[in-house]
């Protein structure tokens, strides 16, 4: 059959054909909405409204040698962010300012103010508000930044602690503060790359192992509230993501590259190493709470290397990369009892590559976390680099993408997420289990899709340690789901899995399941780092 | 007959099947009627309304559909020539079977179907093979099984579909990396919107069909088309316009939703000659996230993502298919993962055209059969007495390779060609700036050889040359094509041997500073150079355009522009041969044209032009205006902790936090920030200004002088503690060392001049008096001006406030001659110094 649509390329009497044309385009159209309406996938969009408060094209390209904003209004790349109340929230910018962007309640865009309050700081990566001051690390302290006589604008820049390595590398980058339950700061400390021979004269070395970078660097660091600046951890590429769990618990994002197979989460507590050994030039430095190590193993899979080393920790995370993301950064706390929908206590991850934000639940095993992580929302308008949650639950997204670049065509802006009160129908959390994996669903499940074991696939890998970038996913090998067992409410599943393996990612579809109204999953795929069996 | 000929004059104003926006057309509708048409032409245009409705009506158009070559329906169809069906022999891939010498007539040959078991529907692929025409009208492939009885014919298809099953190649692995993300499963994520902007405006609809209810941005008609529509053929010859005139009909697409997924036809767009190697269809260059975006608008219609699925049908049904694709000749022109011994046919060259049973005539059953019209046939047959009597093609090569590959859908040369009249509206610059046809549609080929270097021209073909990013047409890659087409154009248009740039230019030696101020009087205007431009210029960047045009006709060009471009913008600079600017060179028009030359080819180590350094300083000073500023940076001498502080005085200083001391004061301008606040790479700021004074890199206090050494920067135990503005917005910085406090205070002084407060407090809570030194100046030399005032070497003059109530001493060290004061503090007390340079 020819489609006169389509097919009459070689017509050459265009008027009446062009109502035929649409005729039939109508009624095309027409059958194709009555048919495509029952069928049609759920969106995240149903689900999570994103709103844009502010976003701007640049006229060059993100990775441009020289960059410039666009020519006109705020250049708006967030780097931090905190709320002040619903209506209002303050950022950090990456060219070194602090604004004050009100009228956030409001429905008309157009009415949102914008009000600068300090200025001069040096790439600040985070924004914490704390009593009536602001908190931000610059590139070489974490600064307290006040207004003391009221009149709505910053006049004490007063340093609360500094001390780390400043080579003048691109690449160090200094993340945070954020708060532990105690009211300690937390801040991160990227390695330089590629130094410069002027830069390296600035280093701390570790002779044994061969490293040199600027002290503390790769390090995630507590200070005081008397200012003390105390390292903690160690191992850190870049740590672009800290926050803190409802628990009050730290940890910090990762990016893959050399020494990191992908992006991972990892709980921050003394005396861990997580992967890159360059933060190890600063062991010997006063208060490194760790020891002396003698070699790192290279090119071994990860639970080999861990058996090696034993001052190497796993992450409670790996975020498989590309299907979870290409780069985490910002980690934050649902702490909204549900105004946020139906993931309350979890954590959002930022993602900036693909634009989008992931989710984690986390559970703890033998005292140690670990957890899983599932595609929650993408289609920013740029990377995504800061969050924060107002009160009423709503997310405030701060996107920029310069010096990288993401599937975001916007150079920069402020977007907003909001649950639209619809729940969606996904998996709210894996649970580790002595014989495979609890599923518990957001909503009640269709028993017959769900108890059977041919809804689910379920396969385990893990990646390689070694100083190259990146790793593939090794040692793959798909698993047998001996059973699915629903539960009396339906909205748990218990699989029972034969060869579970300690220290793999888990990487489960359940694209089979069906909720009670015959609903796919609106995402599908679940990655559990099981570093340790429950017994 | 009317559709197989479009030369009736209705076919020549109408059958320009180029979509436009309904408005428009209605407009040509409006147009056409008011004419005073006689009574034939109105009965033949109700005749041809007449005809449409009975052919889109019974939908038996199939059998009318003959194989569409771009080449031949634009510029040969309406009479038979041999030059005309040379394109056909080629296109129609005659030569894949009847070899010929001349490598020109190579045959297209079909797609590679390595992959075809995971990327075509089966159900497509039988009926594309049961009849080709109907699957995919235009098709140039040949019905194979034509003569075989129904039941005979139903299982050759299924045994070749059973065989192009096991064609499993599979899809790339995109690399999603931190400078070109692509999002997991891309082709599942496209944005259909965007896709069809992106189909509209980036040259698909140069040689396809475009959406009829799309509104392309300018929906005038150009005077030009407004005549068209008003001429009769003879007049339309008279005036020169039959090339404008000749209708651009479309490249049928066909059913994409039978024959495609989303994953396949997305790598198929991003990847065209991967699958289709003849580079027919070229490559745009899409990114992955357009490739999706465009393939959610063509797949627009279909429902659900269905892959297609591998199948594994049974093994004799495998080997039987593949038993007929080397009997049916399929491997002649496709490539499959397996090799297959080629069958050939008569020699092109010793084909005897009597024969009845020749393909494209009466063909058998086991031989290809084209369903050509008549014109084609006839073509086909003068084209093929011409090769056997050795006779050549009156048309150039490089000209019937750009027929062949269709470039004068888009390009115009030796008069032929151009983006059909009614395609030209979807083609804009990207900010949408009128630069007129030349700013939004692809370039003329006319003299292209002798114009660009071979490298560059090889480069365009290539889809590498991206010089014109204000166009929204973009050049796409036809690869293995570039060489041979740019030699060819390269022999085509060069005449005489080109003269080198020394023959052209003479001696250019130390003009290239006269080029530079020659390009601020008006190049730059229109031209970046090193992406480095005025605000809001777009044109061509003329870094390493020495590299790209030949210096003959760069020279010739800039004297001239219209005589080598007609209709263009770019100005020419020397009106009768006069330069404009007669304070340059003396105004020797030619010692300018080389100096131009020489800066443009120097370009890289050159200095930008002072209008671009002017604007790009200006983008990013910081110059303070009501209130000082204070901002931290990164600065060559301060350090990598530095904090700026400029006034409106003119006067700045620069701190050094990580060590707490004054290190460097200027005049003038006070900094770029660019590199602060928007290099990746974090450069080192430098003050702008004049009379940069750099400070003794000292503490200014310490507990022990007289005979002690002032302590070193690295152990002097001086904790910076931060700042704090004033009320006119001066910090006061903060800094701790020993038991003492420092508030360090400088702002503008007299004649800009700085002035300093130095407040220290003695934290200690027993109280008591303490002595304390302080450095007032030190340099390799120092002198005394008068009490109180000592200037060193470098010229820094410190003032030190009486209240001191000390004169101090000199004193040489090892590190330098020092200025030192002791003074008495009993909880706390305050240092006035003035420092002049």
């Amino acid at each position: 059959m020819v489609n006169p649509i389509y097919h009459r390329w070689q017509n050459n009497d265009w008027g009446n054909l062009q109502v035929v044309r649409i005729g039939t385009r109508f009624l095309l159209c027409l059958l194709i909405c009555v048919l495509s309406k029952s069928t049609q996938a759920a969106k995240e969009s149903d689900y999570y409204r994103l709103v844009t408060i502010a976003s701007s094209k640049a006229p060059t390209v993100s990775r441009s040698k020289y960059w410039k904003p666009a020519p006109k209004g705020l250049a708006l790349e967030v780097s931090g962010i905190a709320t002040l109340d619903t209506d209002r929230v303050a950022v950090t910018i990456r060219k070194g300012e602090i604004w004050v962007i009100g009228g956030l309640s409001g429905p008309d865009a157009s009415k949102v103010t914008y009000k600068r309050f300090a200025q001069g700081l040096h790439e600040p990566l985070g924004l914490l508000k704390r009593g009536d001051s602001f908190f931000t690390v610059q590139r070489s302290e974490l600064t307290e930044v006040k207004d003391s006589d009221g009149n709505g604008v910053a006049d004490e820049y007063l340093t609360v602690a500094k001390g780390w390595g400043v080579t003048g590398n691109y690449h160090e980058y200094a993340f945070g503060p954020k708060l532990d339950r105690d009211g300690n700061f937390w801040l991160t400390l990227n390695l330089g790359l590629g130094l410069k021979p002027d830069q390296k004269k600035l280093t701390v070395t570790n002779k044994s192992l061969g490293v040199s970078q600027g002290r503390w660097r790769g390090w995630g660091m507590k200070v005081t509230r008397d200012g003390e600046l105390i390292p903690i951890c160690a191992g850190m590429r870049s740590p672009c993501g800290v926050g803190a769990n409802r628990a009050g618990d730290m940890f910090y994002t990762d990016q893959q590259g050399n020494w990191v197979g992908t992006n991972t989460l990892h709980h921050m507590r003394e005396g861990a190493f997580f992967h890159h050994p360059d933060a190890l030039a600063s062991i010997e430095q006063p208060n490194s709470p760790i020891g002396k190590i003698n070699s790192i193993p290279n090119g071994v899979p990860f639970p080999e290397a861990l058996k090696q080393l034993p001052v190497l920790k796993p992450p409670a995370v790996w975020f498989p990369y590309k299907k979870v993301g290409q780069s985490a950064t910002d980690i934050m706390l649902d702490d909204s009892g549900g105004k946020f929908g139906p993931f309350d206590g979890q954590l959002f991850i930022g993602e900036f590559t693909l634009a989008s934000i992931n989710r984690v639940f986390l559970e703890k095993v033998d005292g140690q976390y670990q957890g899983a992580c599932f595609p929650f929302r993408e289609g920013f308008a740029s990377a995504v680099l800061r969050m924060t949650q107002a009160k009423d639950g709503r997310i405030y997204v701060g996107v920029s993408n310069r010096g990288w670049s993401s599937l975001g065509t916007a150079a920069y802006g402020l977007q907003r997420l909001e649950w639209t009160g619809k729940t969606p129908f996904e998996i709210k959390e894996m649970k580790a289990r002595r014989d495979g994996f609890e599923l518990r669903f957001t909503k009640p499940v269709d028993p017959k899709t769900a108890s059977n074991v041919n809804s689910y696939q379920i396969s385990s890998h893990t990646y390689l340690y070694h100083s190259t970038y990146g790793s593939p996913e090794i040692q793959a090998k798909n698993l047998d789901i001996e059973s699915a067992a629903v539960s009396a409410d339906r909205r748990s599943v218990v699989l029972k899995i034969e060869g579970l393996r300690e220290l793999f990612v888990h990487s489960l579809s359940a694209s089979g399941v069906r909720d009670a109204n015959g609903e796919r999953l609106l995402h599908d795929k679940a990655y559990y780092t099981l570093n340790r069996i429950p017994q | 007959m009317f559709v197989a000929n479009h030369c009736s004059w209705a076919g020549l104003v109408f059958c320009d099947a180029d979509a436009m926006s309904l408005s428009v057309q209605s407009a040509i509708l409006i147009d056409i009627s008011n004419l005073h048409l006689d009574h034939n032409r109105k009965q033949h245009m109700q005749r041809t309304w007449v005809y449409w409705i009975i052919v889109l009506a019974s939908s038996t158009a199939a059998s009318a559909d003959v194989p569409f070559v771009p080449g031949f329906d634009r510029f040969y169809a309406s009479k038979p020539t041999a030059d005309g069906g040379r394109i056909l022999i080629s296109e129609l891939s005659c030569t894949a079977c009847h070899a010929a010498t001349n490598i020109t007539l190579e045959a297209k040959r079909g797609p590679s179907l390595k992959g075809a078991g995971l990327r075509l529907r089966a159900a497509w692929l039988r009926r594309f093979l049961a009849n080709p025409q109907s699957a995919k009208p235009g098709s140039t492939m040949p019905d194979m099984l034509h003569g075989m009885v129904a039941e005979k014919r139903r299982k050759t298809i299924d045994a070749l579909v059973a065989f192009l099953s096991t064609q499993q190649e599979a899809f790339p692995t995109p690399n999603s990396t931190a400078g070109n993300p692509i999002a997991f499963e891309f082709w599942r994520k496209g944005d259909g919107k965007h896709g069809r902007e992106l189909f509209h405006q980036i040259g698909c609809v140069a040689c396809h069909e475009p959406d009829a209810e799309y509104a392309p941005p300018k929906v005038q008609m150009s005077q030009l088309e407004k005549l068209l529509a008003q001429l009769a053929p003879d007049e339309l010859e008279e005036m020169g316009l039959t090339n404008a005139a000749r209708p651009v009909n479309s490249v049928p697409l066909g059913d994409l939703a039978a024959k495609y997924s989303r994953r396949s036809l997305a790598f198929f767009v991003h990847n065209p000659i991967g699958t289709r190697p003849a580079g027919r269809m070229p490559n745009l260059g899409l990114s992955h996230a357009e490739a999706a975006d465009i393939t959610e608008y063509l797949l627009r219609e279909q429902r659900a993502d269905i892959e297609v699925r591998a199948t594994k049908p049974n093994e004799g049904l495998i080997a039987e298919g593949r038993v007929l694709f080397q009997q049916l000749r399929c491997a002649n022109c496709h490539t499959v993962q397996q090799e297959f011994k080629l069958s050939s046919a008569t020699l092109l060259e010793n084909l005897k055209l009597q024969s009845e049973a020749s393909c494209f005539k009466q063909s058998q059953s086991g031989r290809p059969r084209y369903t050509l019209n008549a014109k084609q046939s006839e073509s086909l047959a003068l084209a093929i007495q011409s090769v056997v009597a050795k006779k050549r093609s009156t048309i150039s090569s490089a000209n019937f390779r750009m027929m062949q590959l269709n470039c004068f859908a888009c390009h115009e040369r030796a008069g032929l060609g151009s983006v059909g009249l009614k395609r030209r509206r979807y083609f804009e610059t990207h900010s949408g700036i009128d630069f007129g046809d030349e700013g939004r549609l692809p370039p003329p080929l006319d003299h292209v050889g002798r114009k660009l270097s071979q490298a560059w021209l090889t480069q365009a073909i290539s889809g590498k040359a991206t010089v014109r990013p204000h166009m929204q047409i973009r050049m796409p890659a036809f690869s293995a094509h570039a060489k041979p087409l740019a030699e060819d154009l390269k022999t085509d248009d060069i005449k005489q041997k080109p003269l080198s740039g020394k023959a052209v230019f003479g001696d250019v030696k130390g003009l290239a500073e006269a080029g530079r101020e020659l390009l601020d009087t008006g190049c730059i205007q229109c031209h970046p150079l090193r992406d480095e431009r005025l605000p809001g210029v777009i044109g061509i960047d003329l870094e390493g355009v020495t590299s790209r045009i030949s210096p003959q006709w760069f020279q010739e060009f800039l004297l001239n522009p219209g005589a080598l471009k007609p209709r263009t913008r770019m100005p020419t600079f020397f009106p009768n041969g006069r330069s404009s600017n007669q304070d340059i060179l003396a105004g020797d028009v030619n010692r300018q044209v080389a100096a131009i030359w020489l800066y443009l080819k120097e370009l890289k180590k050159q200095k930008l032009p002072d209008k671009i350094l002017a604007g790009k300083e200006h983008d990013f000073e910081v110059t303070p205006k009501d209130r000082p500023v204070v901002m931290r940076t990164f600065m060559k001498r301060v350090g990598l902790q530095a904090i700026a502080v400029g006034f409106t005085q003119k006067v700045h200083f620069a701190f050094d936090s990580k060590h707490a001391i004054l290190v460097q004061a200027w005049r003038g301008r006070f900094l770029d920030a660019h590199g602060t606040w928007f290099d990746r790479f974090t450069p080192l700021a430098q003050p702008l200004g004049k009379d940069v004074m750099n400070f003794p890199l000292e503490v200014p206090i310490a507990t022990q002088g007289g005979l002690a050494p002032w302590p070193l920067l690295k152990k002097s135990g001086y904790q910076f503690r931060g700042f704090r503005l004033d009320a006119s917005g001066v910090p006061t910085f903060l800094y701790r060392f020993s038991d003492f406090d420092i508030q360090d205070r400088i702002s503008p002084g007299p004649a800009q001049s700085l002035s300093r407060r130095l407040t220290i407090t003695d934290r200690r809570k027993s109280g008591g008096k303490r002595e304390l030194w302080f450095r007032a100046n030190a340099g390799k030399s120092i002198k005394a001006q008068k009490l109180f005032s000592y200037t060193n070497d470098a010229g820094l003059n410190v003032t030190v406030d009486p209240s001191i109530r000390h004169v101090g001493e000199l004193r040489a060290t090892e590190r330098a001659n020092e200025w030192l004061i002791p003074f008495t503090i009993d909880g706390k007390t305050t240092i006035g110094v003035t420092y002049k340079w």
